[in-house]
């Protein structure tokens, strides 16, 4: 009986380059008369794009065993920003509770996310690239970042811009974390490629693609 | 005419609008699915998101042509959608294409209205081993003949082998170019136009 368990959850081994960001399908129709006019096509999605440096081999096992058990693009997994696995201002004895209490987005007429945790702790910040991510109904993801630093007040409740938008899928009760917030993904058949083993380390050159599975 | 709602006009003219397409096909079960990630009531029915695995591309259609047929994708299928196939008279079943517009945060449903409506004309499907499946499904327009069984009559040969006496369809050949004018001659001239 094996341990492993699904979703797995993202190596972060060997990394050297990640690119972590929502994705818009948008599209642009310029008219003659100058105005611009564009339109959005469906949601934003999170895609995440790494590269991989010399690893050793132990090294090297872990993500090969990861990659074969994800069996192409047919397992989602969870997946998170690994240069932003908590806050920028945490630590050194900074005020920090990774787990808001509270959670509420509102829309303003211009069209932006600005959410509000409580429960955080006074002179907590939420620093802009922080991630908040929410948990419902065992396993359901949605990740967002914070486009502006803000502090928290006295009573430990703070209202930071983000984006994107949390979906209006989100349950209010779901559970809201600023540490590893992550969303689920699978990977991209075709640009997922794995390095070589050389004689005495595992060659640069693993690339990692994955998208944003958003019905998961 | 498609009336857009006044926040769904504004948010077109910001460049701001979010579109997303949603299908009903009345078959037996009806099957209603829209291109977002929830689940989503439209009129009154619930429609089970598919996300991007859904794809509609329509043809250009101009004001007073014949209307173009709209083909939808469904891509990546998994089994579940896959019922399209097993329900009961899926060919030629009524056939609605939804246009969803939302706000630039995409929290906020500005709009619905009803793109197209028509019949399900062909549904194939195109599986590669190792590759995705793809159903396709052509939705023709109700300018198309709708319902139509069998071959259309275009000529008055065909139209004789269905009654040998009637002789109207000997006008159809040159009926699309004839030209006629209310009230006499065309004008020659913009002064005996307007003089």
């Amino acid at each position: 009986m094996g341990e492993l368990t699904f979703p797995q959850t993202l190596p972060t081994l060997g990394t050297v380059g990640v690119s972590f960001e929502p994705e818009e399908v948008a599209f642009l129709s310029p008219e003659a008369g100058g105005t611009i006019g564009a339109v959005t096509a469906g949601f934003p999605r999170w895609v995440l794009r790494a590269s991989l440096g010399q690893m050793t081999f132990a090294q090297a096992d872990i993500w090969r065993a990861w990659l074969a058990v994800q069996r192409g693009p047919q397992r989602p997994f969870f997946a998170y920003d690994m240069d932003r696995q908590h806050p920028r201002f945490h630590g050194k004895s900074r005020p920090y509770q990774p787990a808001p209490a509270t959670w509420s987005q509102a829309i303003r007429p211009d069209g932006l996310a600005v959410l509000t945790l409580g429960g955080l702790l006074a002179g907590q910040v939420v620093s802009i690239g922080d991630y908040v991510g929410l948990i419902w109904s065992g396993g359901k993801l949605a990740l967002t970042r914070a486009v502006e630093t803000r502090g928290a007040d006295g009573s430990g409740s703070v209202s930071v811009a983000v984006e994107p938008p949390i979906p209006p899928v989100v349950p209010a009760d779901a559970a809201a974390t600023l540490r590893r917030a992550g969303c689920l993904m699978r990977l991209v058949p075709g640009e997922t490629k794995l390095g070589e083993a050389g004689i005495t380390h595992f060659s640069a050159g693993t690339t990692i693609v994955a998208v944003q599975d958003l019905i998961r | 005419m498609r009336a857009f709602s006044d926040a769904a006009m504004a948010a077109i003219e910001a460049g701001t609008a979010r579109v997303v397409g949603a299908v009903e096909i009345l078959c037996d079960p009806p099957l209603r699915v829209w291109g977002g990630p929830w689940e989503q009531e439209i009129d009154g029915h619930d429609y089970i998101g598919v996300g991007d695995r859904g794809i509609a591309s329509t043809g250009g259609a101009a004001i007073g042509s014949a209307a173009q047929n709209v083909t939808l994708e469904l891509s990546g299928v998994d089994p579940t959608h896959l019922e399209l196939l097993d329900a009961d008279e899926v060919r030629a079943a009524p056939a609605v294409l939804r246009r969803l517009i939302f706000d630039g945060s995409g929290t906020q449903l500005l709009d619905v209205h009803v793109y197209r409506r028509g019949r399900v004309d062909v549904v194939s499907t195109e599986e590669t081993i190792g590759g995705a499946a793809i159903i396709r499904a052509e939705l023709e327009g109700a300018a198309r003949g709708l319902g139509r069984r069998g071959g259309r009559l275009r000529a008055d040969a065909d139209q004789r082998l269905v009654a040998p006496d009637d002789g109207a369809f000997k006008h159809v050949s040159y009926a699309a170019e004839k030209q006629l004018y209310w009230g006499g001659k065309p004008p020659t001239s913009a002064g005996q136009a307007l003089g």
